[in-house]
């Protein structure tokens, strides 16, 4: 089977820092607010899909937005269901750490309801300044 | 003949009305952002407190992309005058204001005022279980938007959505949305 590469986006003004790691690891952080989310989000569907074929025996994903806007909130709810398949499929354990900072109740509040949409664990962490 | 703007009287009336922001004209990508951070630094440089500045930026995003995608798709670019406006202004009482303005096809109205009465017929916690329904049932629209720009808006505002509509034509009006924050 053709190994998957590691998929590194650095942040732009618009769109956020993703890091997408087969041994494991998945973060982005940022902002999000692109016009057409769907574009920039692409290769990361496609690459969940690939890495759900044989993923590492935990994935440990990292979430810490500053700020989206709310196409991007949905694209963000597809790839925690990629993710929350990957799980349930018991080849890989997902969890899921979600920071906020600390005055942000606002993105605390998105961070629990994404937790109630999709069945993995989630972690919910105040950043101190 | 043709009238040159009066500038004074204009620059009086944004004074009064304490306008941070005032745009019309088209809008693009570009603009937007452009628009965006122009904002951004009018409000840094009325020292607007970290958590407030955070979130009317976040409407202003929400309110200048429904703008721009509803601009992408409608039918009103044809006709003349089909620019978007947008104003940030502030009150006495420190209540901050976004206003957006655009051309809607007349039969639009309905389903836009069926939509914010909806909105403004809840309270903070149903806001908040609509989107999280929203959120889980809807698909990206052929537009980019995902239909919840609205309930977004509202449910950082904590304010009822105002909006007026002033017909133009048979066939146009002027959509006014209100965001008080």
């Amino acid at each position: 089977m053709k190994s998957i590469e590691v998929l590194k986006v650095e942040a732009g003004v618009k769109t956020p820092y993703v890091l997408l790691d087969p041994q494991g690891i998945i973060e982005m952080s940022g902002r999000s607010v692109p016009e057409n989310t769907a574009d920039f989000y692409q290769p990361v569907y496609q690459w969940l899909d690939h890495y759900a074929e044989n993923p590492a025996r935990e994935t440990k994903v990292e979430i810490y937005f500053e700020y989206f806007n709310t196409s991007s909130s949905k694209c963000l709810l597809d790839i925690f269901r990629k993710l929350e398949s990957i799980h349930r499929s018991g080849k890989c354990r997902v969890s899921v750490r979600w920071t906020f900072d600390k005055d942000d109740e606002d993105m605390m509040e998105t961070g629990e309801d994404y937790s109630s949409m999709v069945g993995i664990p989630f972690e919910i962490t105040a950043l101190e300044d | 003949m043709h009238q040159i703007p009066d500038l004074f009287h204009f620059f009086r009336e944004f004074q009064q009305n304490q306008v941070l922001v005032s745009y019309k004209g088209s809008i693009t990508s570009d603009l937007l952002h452009a628009l965006h951070e122009i904002a951004d630094a009018q409000l840094e440089s009325i020292d607007a407190e970290a958590g407030m500045r955070k979130r009317l930026q976040h409407i202003l995003m929400e309110v200048l992309q429904n703008l721009y995608h509803h601009h992408q798709h409608s039918t009103a670019n044809d006709i003349p005058g089909s620019d978007i406006m947008i104003m940030l202004a502030r009150d006495k009482n420190t209540n901050f204001f976004i206003l957006s303005g655009n051309l809607i096809a007349n039969g639009e109205k309905p389903i836009i005022e069926s939509r914010l009465m909806e909105i403004n017929h809840m309270s903070a916690d149903e806001l908040r279980q609509y989107h999280v329904e929203k959120l889980s049932n809807t698909e990206l629209s052929s537009k980019g938007g995902a239909g919840l720009g609205l309930i977004d808006i509202a449910r950082k505002s904590g304010n009822p959505l105002l909006y007026r509509f002033d017909e133009i034509s048979d066939t146009h009006s002027f959509f006014t949305l209100i965001v008080k924050i």
